[in-house]
C-alpha cells in the first residue's frame, strides 16, 4: 500500500512529537534525580506529570499555526516597574522599598505608587498606571477608559536572569537567546503558512541586536520614515509590465493553464512541497491584482489615531494633582542625556511633558502593526520604542528636550513624570490596538509582548538607575488569557544581603527563586524566557530545555504553570 | 493528494493527469512502502545567488554579444534589485566576500572590501517558498521579457543562434523544436513530452495569431518560468 504524502506529514509529525518528548526527557534527566529525592512531595510528582502534558502539548503544537505575534521592544531597558514589573502584587509586607522605584509622587515625596485593582475578583497590586485612566480613540467614542480595561488579558513574567550585563547581549538573549536556533520572531515565520501570510516576519524601525533570524522564511525590514505600509506591500505593487503580462495571461486563460500544468508535470519535480511554491505563486498574483494602490492615506489616518492618542496623554496634571518639586537642585531633578548629567529646573516638574510630547515613532510603530495585523500581511511583527521627545525640561545651563531609554541618572522627579507618560501613552496605544483586535475576532490569536533588554536597578540615593539584567521581565496581552496572572518570583533583598551591595538594596526585580522543573531553587534564566513566550505562541522554542512558565488549557486558555508570583527572601 | 491537489491548482480542475499521478508512484504491494521516494513539506529552493544565475544565464547578453553596456547593467541591476539584494526572501547567508551592505543588511560594516561584521545578517543559508518569494520571481519574469534585449538573449538561446542575430522586428513564434531548447534551458535535463510542447505551441500559436510572433516568445518564456518550479534543488 502506498503512503499518500498526508499519511507521511502525519509520520513526520510524530518523529516530531517523539523527538521533542526526547529533548524533554533528556532536559528532565537532568532534574529527575533532585526532584525524586530532594522534592518527592506530592506537588512535585504532579509538576512532573504536569511537564510531561505539556511536553505532549508541544509536540502537537507543531501542526498548529502560530498565534501572530507583535513584540514591542522598549529599547534601551525601560525602567519596568512603571508599567510591567509589578514589585509588590499582593501588597503584603515582603517587599523592601527603594526611592528610585517610586512611581507616584504624593505630599512632595516619591512614592511607591502600587495601586490595589481588583479584576474578576482578584486582586493585584500593580504600577501606578495601572490605576489610572488613558484617552480613549475618538472613532471609539472618545474620553478615557481605565487603564485596567486592558488587565482581564494580560499575564506579567517576572525574575529572568540575563546571562550578564550589558545592552547588546540582552537584546541578543530577548531575542534570538540560542544563536543555533532562529530568533523568536524567526520561531513564528517558519511556522506560517506562507500562501497565507505574504509576509512572514516584519521587524519595524530602528534594528535591535541579531534580533533578525528565520531558518526558511526571511524576516523583512522595514523602517518608519516616510509611509512604511506601502514600503511593506511593494513587492506586491503591480507595474506596467505586470499589468501587460497579467492581463495576456488572462487573456489566453485556458490555454495557458493546460500550457503551465504540462511544463510542471515535465519538469518532473512533482513531489513533495511543489504545491507550497505554487500556492505562493497563486497568492502573489492575487495580491498583484488586488492592487493595493496608494497606501498614503491609509497610513496617516492610522498614525494620526495613535498620534492623537499620545498627545491626549499628556495632560499630566490627570496624573499627578498637585506639583512635583522637589528642592532646587536635589537629586531627584537629575536629568540625562547620555552624555550629561544635569538639573532639571522647571519649577513644577510635571511640565517637562508638553503637549507636544511624544515616543518617538511610537504612532508609525503602531500604525504599521496595525496595518498588517488587520490586512493578515503578517505573523510576526516587531517593533522597538526608545526615546522620549519634545519635552521641555529647562536646566541649570540651556534645556534638554528628550529623554532617553537608557536612564542611568534620572532622578525619581523626572522618572515619575516621563516614564508614567510614557506608559500612559503605550497602554492608550495597546487599548486601541487590541480593541481593534477583539472587533475583528484576532484577538485570541494573538500574543503583544512588552519587554526590553533588561529592567533597572536603582541607586538608592534616587539619582538613577543601572542596568538591571538580573531581572528581565514582560507582559503578555491576548484573547488566550482570560484572567490575569503575575508569575515568576522575585528576591526580596539579594545584593544587600547576600552581596553586601546597598546602593542596590531594595524589591526591585531580581529573579527569585521559584518551584520549577522539579526544584524548588530554580531561577529563571532567558530560556525559560524564550520557552515562555513561544509557548504562548504555539510555536516551538528555541530554547526547548528550558521549560515555560506557562501553558495552555483547553478552557482557561492561557495559564500559569507555577504559583503566583511571590517575593522570596531568598 | 499532494500531487492531485497541485494539479486541481494549475488546471482549475480542468485537467485529468491522474494516469501520471499512478505511473510515478506505482504500489510495490508492499504495505507502507513507497517504489519512488516521496519527499516531505521541507523543500529546498535555490538562494538568491541560484535564482540570480538563472536569470542571467537566460536573459542576460554581454557587450562581446553585441549588448550595449547599458542593456548589461540594466539587466544585472534588474536582477539584483529583485532578486541579488532580497536576502530575506530567497536566502543566501552573507560571507566573508560579501562586498557590500546592499547584500546583507544595514547591519554589515565594510571593511575594505569585506563585511567583517554583521549584527543583523537576515538571510538564511536556505529559503523556502513565501508569497514575496514569488512575487518577486514574477516581477522579475515580467520585466524581462518586457525589456527587448533580455528577451534577445532568451530567444537567441532557443533558436541557438547569437544575440545578434535575433531581430524581433517581425520576428515569428517560437517553432516546437525551439520550445524544447527554451524548456531545457529552463529545466536544465529535461526533455519534455511531445505533449507538452504541443500545449504550449498551442498557447504561443494563439498568441501569435491575435498579436505577433514577439509576443508569442515572451508568453512562451512567461509559462515556463511562470511555474517557479525551476527554483527547487
Amino acid at each position: 500500500m502506498i503512503k499518500t504524502p498526508k499519511e507521511i506529514a502525519i509520520a513526520e509529525l510524530e518523529m516530531k512529537k517523539t523527538l521533542h518528548r526526547r529533548q524533554f526527557l533528556k532536559s528532565f534527566s537532568g532534574w529527575s534525580g533532585a526532584a525524586m529525592v530532594g522534592c518527592s512531595s506530592a506537588a512535585s510528582v504532579l509538576q512532573m506529570m504536569i511537564h510531561g502534558a505539556i511536553s505532549k502539548a508541544y509536540g502537537e503544537t507543531l501542526a498548529t499555526e502560530p498565534r501572530t505575534f507583535l513584540d514591542i521592544f522598549i529599547n534601551g531597558g525601560f525602567p519596568a516597574q512603571f508599567l510591567y514589573l509589578p514589585l509588590n502584587p499582593g501588597g503584603g509586607s515582603n517587599y523592601v522599598h527603594n526611592t528610585w522605584n517610586s512611581t507616584n509622587w504624593v505630599s512632595d515625596q516619591p512614592v511607591a505608587g502600587f495601586v490595589p485593582v481588583t479584576t474578576n475578583g482578584q486582586t493585584m497590586h500593580l504600577p501606578f498606571i495601572w490605576g489610572q485612566n488613558i484617552p480613549r480613540a475618538s472613532a471609539r467614542g472618545g474620553g478615557q477608559v481605565p487603564v485596567s480595561s486592558l488587565l482581564t488579558n494580560t499575564m506579567f513574567a517576572r525574575g529572568f536572569w540575563n546571562p550578564s550585563d550589558g545592552h547588546e547581549v540582552g537584546q541578543v538573549q530577548v531575542f534570538r537567546p540560542n544563536p543555533t536556533e532562529p530568533s523568536i520572531s524567526g520561531m513564528v515565520a517558519d511556522q506560517v503558512d506562507a500562501s497565507r501570510i505574504p509576509i512572514p516576519a516584519v521587524s519595524a524601525g530602528a534594528g535591535g541586536y541579531a534580533d533578525f533570524y528565520s531558518r526558511t522564511k526571511g524576516i523583512k525590514r522595514v523602517g518608519l520614515n516616510g509611509n512604511p505600509v506601502s514600503d511593506l506591500v511593494s513587492s506586491f505593487t503591480s507595474n506596467a509590465e505586470m499589468t501587460a503580462a497579467l492581463a495576456k495571461k488572462d487573456q489566453f486563460s485556458a490555454l495557458f493553464q493546460e500550457a503551465l500544468t504540462a511544463v510542471a508535470q515535465d519538469a518532473r519535480v512533482l513531489n513533495g512541497g511543489s504545491e507550497t511554491i505554487l500556492s505562493t505563486l497563486s497568492s502573489a498574483e492575487n495580491l498583484f491584482r488586488r492592487n493595493f494602490g496608494n497606501l498614503t492615506d491609509v497610513f496617516n489616518n492610522l498614525k494620526a489615531k495613535y498620534a492623537a492618542l499620545i498627545t491626549a496623554s499628556t495632560n499630566m496634571s490627570e496624573l499627578f494633582s498637585s506639583a512635583i518639586s522637589p528642592a532646587a537642585g536635589h537629586a531627584y531633578r537629575n536629568g540625562n542625556d547620555s552624555v550629561n548629567l544635569y538639573s532639571v529646573t522647571n519649577a513644577d516638574l510635571r511640565t517637562i511633558i508638553t503637549i507636544n510630547s511624544t515616543v518617538d515613532r511610537m504612532a508609525e510603530s503602531f500604525a504599521v502593526a496595525e496595518f498588517l495585523m488587520m490586512e493578515g500581511l503578517s505573523k510576526a511583527i516587531l517593533i522597538q520604542l526608545t526615546t522620549l521627545l519634545n519635552v521641555a525640561m529647562t536646566k541649570s545651563s540651556g534645556t534638554a528636550n528628550a529623554i532617553i531609554v537608557d536612564q542611568h541618572a534620572l532622578g525619581v522627579g523626572v522618572s515619575v513624570v516621563a516614564n508614567n507618560f510614557y506608559a500612559r501613552s503605550l497602554t492608550a496605544c495597546l487599548y486601541e490596538l487590541t480593541s481593534r483586535l477583539k472587533e475583528t475576532n484576532k484577538f485570541n490569536e494573538t500574543v503583544i509582548k512588552v519587554g526590553s533588554e533588561f529592567t533597572r536597578s536603582p541607586r538608592d540615593d534616587g539619582t538613577g538607575g543601572d542596568h538591571g539584567w538580573q531581572g528581565n521581565c514582560f507582559m503578555l496581552l491576548s484573547g488566550a488569557i482570560k484572567k490575569p496572572a503575575i508569575v515568576g518570583n522575585l528576591s526580596l533583598n539579594f545584593y544587600t544581603r547576600t552581596q553586601n551591595i546597598p546602593s542596590l538594596a531594595g524589591t526591585w526585580g531580581v529573579g527569585g527563586t521559584i518551584n520549577h522543573e522539579g526544584s524548588n531553587s530554580t531561577r529563571l534564566n532567558m530560556g525559560h524566557y524564550a520557552s515562555t513566550v513561544c509557548t504562548a505562541l504555539k510555536v516551538p522554542s528555541p530554547t526547548p530545555n528550558f521549560l515555560g512558565i506557562v501553558a495552555e488549557s483547553p478552557t482557561e486558555g492561557l495559564v500559569p504553570l507555577i504559583g503566583p508570583g511571590e517575593t522570596r527572601d531568598d | 493528494m499532494k500531487k492531485l491537489f497541485l494539479l486541481l491548482f494549475l488546471t482549475g480542475c480542468q485537467t485529468n493527469l491522474s494516469g501520471n499521478i499512478a505511473n510515478s508512484t506505482s504500489s510495490t504491494g508492499t504495505s507502507g512502502t513507497s517504489e519512488t521516494p516521496i519527499v516531505l513539506p521541507n523543500i529546498r529552493l535555490g538562494d538568491r545567488y541560484y535564482v540570480s544565475s538563472v536569470f542571467s544565464t537566460i536573459f542576460q547578453p554581454t557587450q562581446a554579444e553585441g549588448a550595449t553596456a547599458g542593456e548589461v547593467s540594466t539587466i544585472q541591476y534588474f536582477i539584483d534589485t529583485n532578486i541579488g539584494r532580497q536576502f530575506t526572501d530567497f536566502g543566501g547567508a552573507c560571507d566573508y566576500f560579501s562586498n557590500s551592505t546592499e547584500y546583507c543588511g544595514s547591519g554589515a560594516v565594510n571593511i575594505g572590501s569585506a563585511i567583517v561584521e554583521t549584527t543583523n545578517v537576515m538571510a538564511s543559508p536556505l529559503a523556502q517558498a513565501t508569497s514575496l518569494r514569488s512575487a518577486m520571481s514574477l516581477r522579475t519574469i515580467y520585466g524581462l521579457i518586457a525589456y527587448d534585449p533580455a528577451l534577445r538573449k532568451a530567444i537567441s538561446l532557443a533558436k541557438s543562434t547569437t544575440y545578434g542575430a535575433v531581430n524581433l522586428t517581425g520576428i515569428a513564434g517560437p517553432t516546437l523544436t525551439e520550445l524544447q531548447t527554451a524548456y531545457s534551458i529552463v529545466y536544465p535535463g529535461v526533455i519534455p513530452s511531445l505533449a507538452t510542447l504541443n500545449k504550449i505551441h498551442a498557447l504561443t500559436s494563439s498568441v501569435e495569431s491575435s498579436y505577433n510572433g514577439k509576443e508569442a516568445w515572451k508568453m512562451a518564456y512567461n509559462v515556463l518560468l511562470s511555474t517557479l518550479l525551476w527554483q527547487q534543488l
